[in-house]
């Protein structure tokens, strides 16, 4: 599904990723974890295809798809989604507005007919009672006076409504509390499945509680440098990332 | 007021010819004008008619009045600051304190204002502005008879420098045009404090214009203490260039005269300069205090902020006009306003303009304005905690200006308008 | 609420081209180029008007043209353009007809096909859309429909022409009432030379029960618009009145100065709402309407309300401030605006609340997008008097930059002599940031529909005042009005 080959990124002239290479089959959710300052939300926005970050070498293949030139939208649209990690407040823009415009924007592409407010409305109430999170979320301007938790949630409803075919969720567990992680984690349990392809960057164990990956990597200094099954996050979680630190360094 | 007399231009030092030229272009254009009047925009909320209609004379250099230092001890700074006096316009060598101005720094009368200080002088201001509104800064210019000329050397220290600025009026109302200069070369550092204050009753009118060029990297504190009396006419207009990554901090108390206006021209004309402006207007009785303020962001990446604060008793009227100019290259500017004003009596009123013209897009830009009385939660909270009407109005007034005051850096400039915040709160505070 | 479906896809404009440019090929009969007393005299002669009002325009006149020869024509809005030939201007142009038309049937059959084009519910459909619409095509009122379902609550809705034949008294006692002729520069002029315009009075205690709605359009070469409108609600009465606007694509400018006066009586409402979307000029900045509007409401009556509502896409240039007297105690007036432009318009609008009675209430809304080299300012003022015990205003004027040649600039005047008053005025410039762009493309939205979702975001305080039709309508127009600003 996801393929990336040799990544160098740069931002503002300086090199964050250094080489990365990661593979991420279908269905399947890796995690990837690392100190501050790895690279890992360079990672998520190169993804997404943010300006500024800008691909020197190598490439991100998705299926047969060469995104590494693609604009944000056409990724979008070609089922790349990204949690982010401060979801932006756009005020005045109504929740359920813009995910009807993005939902169609999404099923245009793929030659399906757009759905009209009521079709839209069913569709969305049927994700958030699977989700179980509130209908008011649709009446809401984006992410505006939402706390920390509710911002979260929004983007896993939007994950939901969007159903990519690739979801990377960057920190989606910072600055949340133990009942708001849970809450996210059982949306993404419930959208995980064949098709869908997940990688969910954090900084803590934490999270991999509650989704438990099928592989974790270990990124530092904008490279992966270890890749394992799920014990390894408890190892680091036991041991610290000083280790793989350092043997980066020294490799 | 007799304009004609303004032909015979008072000399400074000797005037050199196209010094000579200048002054008579100003003269003409305030002659053309006259007074401004609420037609013009800059003036709409300030009618000038009582000044216009006043005739005052010139101060002759003979005039000398008596004073001692210890007649103006009460208006210093501190007992150990630079000090330079004027009375009626006048530099007053006896009651001044310049024996330790450090080497490469200057602080000297406009009488010994070299050439390269008189071009600064007089230079037309950066800022755009009406040209008919500013034509009481042109008959300051033909006739300017005293003023300082403070001069930061480069990496200079000087800390803290106070004008003072005595108004003794004797016999007819009498005119004082003051020209100031503060210059601070690149990285320099400076307090510069103005005050006016009077001793004696009468009407006069200081018309003051102060330049100011803050050079790349200086920090400049330049703070104003406007006391004069109440039978005074107080115009003054400060008009700053900034350079790059120039920090300048204006503050000015407002509390003097029948008729005051306070004008401050700032210019971000260097990249990552940085202006911050504030004041309070405490007015009373049947006072009239006007502070406008233009900020011109000419450069990119300035930043400046204003907050302006007034209190209104009595039949007293405010005015705040604050403009912000942000110039089409002036990207990444961050510019704010605050004015808030508080009206104590029913006959008091203010008058707010905030304005934001803003020609480039990418910026951060906003200004506030309120106008009323004291918060009625804020009244109930402290009654409820046992205080009667009268003390808990004044904790609120105190605190409503406080606020402005522990923003002054420095801790004897902070403590000097303290005390004279103090001084009117309780009833005086006008010289 | 039932709203005016066919008037709404009157404004709508989809695909970018601006859509009304077409011209009528019609027949009009012209009052001769130019302005003098014969003018006024040939209008009001037109009109069969009464002397009263003959001599009333003649004041006028004479006070414009006195205006005009001293070159006082107002100059303080942030605004500029060639000075104007008021000589090169047709004053009176109407579609020729040999006789009155009594019923839609006889009307030009020309005519209605533009207004088919343009989707007005001139017609049957009308009464389906649940809208009464008085249609001003230049300067005369071509038909006003539905008109018998208002006979009977007893609300007059007709061309002000026709309300100075049958209801003169009404006229008399309110035209000029709240903007007299010598108010400014444009309404001496639009006093002096008016020839049509909507009159709408509801009477005490009924609320009427539909929106009424007006339709303006400039057809003729070189001809100005100067509709007049009176709206009076007396006491108890309720009335909501649309008004959109549009004019064919012209090389020339064209002038539009229009005089909107509005009265409320004890615990009356009007509330008014404008989508304007003339002819705002080429790319170039050629061409396009000079929208010169003077528009006045008077909260008479204790406890009245007046509000605006206007969406400003169009003209070249736009100089208006719908502003509101809040004479009657506890009356309050509210303005809510969105102007928008691009390319070169210019717009400088804005509003007055003056508040005289105890207790008033006002509130202001804008926001401004500019665009392209557009130049957009808020113009205000909030004034409390002194017996305005107790008074409160709040104002938020935002400004939304779209590109670095554009400008968006506030200019609010706030004048107190109320202690017991509380103004607050907030107000904020910046661009759509890049987080913002990035999240809505990240989601799909391409970068055009990411910048007309976070523009329509931006102005939704206002737009939800507008009849829900309305509104939708004006989404679409933002989205038009802003294509091409993005790069």
């Amino acid at each position: 599904m996801l393929k990336i080959q040799d990544l160098h990124v740069h931002i503002e002239g300086k090199e964050i990723l250094r080489g990365l290479d990661l593979e991420l089959p279908d269905g399947e959710v890796h995690a990837i974890m690392g100190p501050n300052g790895s690279g890992k939300s360079t990672l998520a926005y190169t993804l997404a295809g943010r300006e500024g970050y800008d691909v020197t070498q190598g490439r991100i293949l998705f299926d047969d798809l060469d995104l590494t030139e693609m604009e944000p939208e056409e990724r979008a649209r070609e089922g790349v989604f990204l949690a982010f990690q401060y979801p932006v407040e756009i005020p005045g823009v109504v929740n359920a507005n813009f995910l009807k415009s993005s939902v169609n924007a999404l099923r245009k592409h793929r030659g399906e007919k757009e759905l009209d407010a009521m079709e839209f409305l069913k569709l969305a109430r049927q994700k958030l009672k699977l989700l179980k999170m509130n209908e008011e979320l649709l009446s809401r301007p984006i992410n505006v006076g939402f706390s920390g938790g509710e911002k979260k949630r929004n983007e896993i409803f939007q994950m939901g409504m969007l159903e990519p075919r690739l979801a990377v969720l960057d920190e989606t567990d910072s600055g949340l509390d133990i009942d708001a992680l849970k809450i996210v984690a059982d949306g993404v349990n419930t959208l995980r499945g064949p098709g869908r392809s997940i990688l969910l960057i954090t900084h803590y164990q934490r999270l991999l509680d509650y989704i438990v990956p099928d592989k974790v990597h270990v990124m530092v200094a904008g490279r992966i440098v270890r890749s394992g099954g799920k014990e390894l996050a408890l190892e680091l979680e036991a041991r610290g990332y000083a280790d793989v630190v350092k043997a980066a360094a020294a490799a | 007021m007799n304009i004609d007399a303004a032909i015979n231009l008072p000399p400074i030092g000797n005037t050199p010819a196209w010094l000579a030229g200048v002054r008579q272009e100003a003269i003409e254009r305030f002659r053309q004008t006259g007074f401004p009047t609420p037609r013009l925009e800059a003036w709409k909320f300030t009618n000038l008619s009582a000044l216009a209609g006043t005739s005052f004379r010139e101060a002759s250099p003979a005039e000398v009045p008596e004073l001692t230092r210890a007649d103006i001890e009460p208006y210093r700074l501190t007992p150990e600051c630079h000090l330079v006096v004027f009375v009626n316009g006048r530099f007053r060598a006896d009651l001044s304190d310049l024996d330790r101005i450090p080497d490469g720094s200057r602080v000297v009368d406009l009488s010994q204002a070299d050439e390269a200080d008189l071009r600064l002088l007089t230079a037309v201001p950066t800022v755009e502005g009406d040209a008919r509104a500013r034509v009481l800064a042109d008959l300051n210019t033909a006739r300017m008879t005293g003023g300082a000329v403070v001069h930061l050397g480069r990496g200079a220290v000087l800390d803290p420098v106070q004008l003072l600025f005595v108004g003794r009026p004797e016999g007819e109302p009498m005119a004082f045009h003051l020209r100031n200069l503060i210059q601070a070369e690149a990285g320099s550092s400076a307090t510069v404090l103005e005050s006016y204050v009077s001793l004696g009753k009468g009407p006069y009118w200081t018309n003051a214009v102060t330049r100011v060029v803050v050079a790349p990297n200086a920090v400049l504190r330049h703070y104003k203490l406007q006391a004069e009396g109440i039978e005074a006419f107080h115009i003054a207009a400060i008009s700053a260039r900034l350079e790059q990554e120039a920090s300048y901090a204006m503050f000015a108390a407002s509390l003097g005269s029948r008729l005051a206006r306070h004008e401050v021209d700032v210019d971000l004309a260097g990249e990552r300069a940085e202006a911050k402006l504030s004041g309070a207007m405490l007015g009373r009785d049947a006072q009239h205090l006007d502070t406008t303020v233009r900020v011109e962001h000419s450069m990119p990446g300035g930043t400046s902020s204003q907050e302006f604060k007034s209190v209104v008793d009595d039949r007293a009227h405010t005015v705040f006009q604050g403009r912000i100019h942000v110039a089409p290259d002036a990207q990444k500017t961050d510019a704010q306003q605050v004015n808030r004003s508080l009206l104590l009596s029913p006959q008091a009123n203010a008058d707010a303009k905030p304005e934001l013209i803003i020609l480039a897009d990418d910026v951060k830009c906003s200004h506030g304005a309120t106008i009323g009385d004291l918060d009625e939660d804020a009244m109930f909270y402290l009654r409820a905690r046992g205080l009667d009407v009268p003390e808990a109005r004044a904790i609120l007034i105190d605190a409503f200006v406080a606020e402005l005051i522990e923003h002054i850096g420095g801790d004897e400039p902070r403590a000097y308008f303290r005390r004279a915040v103090d001084r009117w709160l309780a009833g005086g505070g006008r010289s | 609420m039932v709203a005016s479906q066919q008037t709404l896809e009157t404004l709508r404009s989809l695909g970018g081209e601006y859509k009304y440019g077409f011209v009528t090929d019609i027949e009009s009969d012209f009052a001769p180029k130019g302005l003098d007393e014969n003018t006024v005299r040939f209008i009001s002669a037109k009109k069969g008007e009464p002397e009263w009002l003959l001599e009333w325009r003649l004041k006028a006149y004479r006070l414009w043209r006195a205006q005009h020869d001293e070159g006082h024509e107002p100059a303080w809005a942030r605004v500029t353009y060639p000075k104007i030939d008021y000589q090169d201007i047709y004053y009176y142009a109407a579609p020729k007809t040999k006789n009155q038309p009594k019923s839609l049937d006889e009307v030009d059959p020309e005519l209605l096909k533009t207004y088919e084009k343009l989707g007005i519910p001139l017609a049957e459909r009308a009464a389906l859309a649940g809208v009464a619409v008085d249609a001003v095509f230049d300067s005369v009122s071509v038909a006003t429909t539905f008109r018998e379902r208002l006979k009977e609550l007893g609300v007059i809705f007709c061309p002000i022409s026709e309300a100075v034949r049958d209801h003169p008294e009404l006229v008399k006692k309110y035209l000029g009432s709240v903007v007299p002729y010598s108010d400014n520069f444009f309404a001496s002029l639009n006093s002096a030379v008016f020839s049509d315009g909507s009159f709408v009075y509801v009477p005490p205690g009924v609320r009427c029960p539909m929106e009424l709605s007006t339709y303006f359009r400039i057809n003729a070469k070189d001809s100005g618009q100067f509709e007049r409108t009176l709206i009076i609600a007396d006491k108890g009465a309720y009335v909501s009145y649309l008004e959109g606007c549009t004019a064919p694509m012209r090389d020339e400018n064209q002038l539009h100065a229009a005089v909107v006066e509005l009265v409320t009586l004890e615990d009356a409402e009007i509330r008014y709402a404008t989508v304007q979307n003339w002819y705002p000029g080429d790319k170039d900045g050629k061409g396009g309407i000079y929208n010169f509007v003077t528009k006045r409401g008077a909260c008479r009556g204790a406890r009245s309300q007046i509000s605006w509502t206007q969406v400003e896409t169009g003209s070249a240039i736009t100089w208006k401030y719908p502003s509101v007297i809040l004479q009657g105690d506890d009356s309050v007036g509210k303005f809510y605006s969105v102007a928008v432009t691009n390319n070169h318009q210019q717009a400088d609008t804005g509003t007055k609340m003056i508040h005289i009675g105890r207790n008033t209430r006002s509130t202001i809304v804008s926001k401004g997008i500019s665009a392209g080299q557009g130049q957009n300012t808020y113009r205000g003022l909030v004034r409390v008097l002194p017996k305005a015990e107790g008074a409160r205003n709040y104002s938020q004027c935002d400004s939304l930059l779209i590109g670095d040649k554009c400008g968006g600039h506030t200019v609010p005047y706030i004048e107190v002599k109320n202690r017991s008053a509380r103004v607050e005025h907030e107000a904020t410039t910046s661009k759509i940031s890049d987080d913002q762009l990035f999240y809505c493309r990240q989601r799909g939205l391409s970068t055009e529909d990411a910048v007309s979702t976070i523009v329509n975001g931006f102005c939704r305080e206002v737009l939800q005042k507008l009849p829900m039709e309305f509104a939708v309508e004006a989404q679409k127009l933002l989205g038009v009005s802003l294509e091409g600003s993005v790069g």
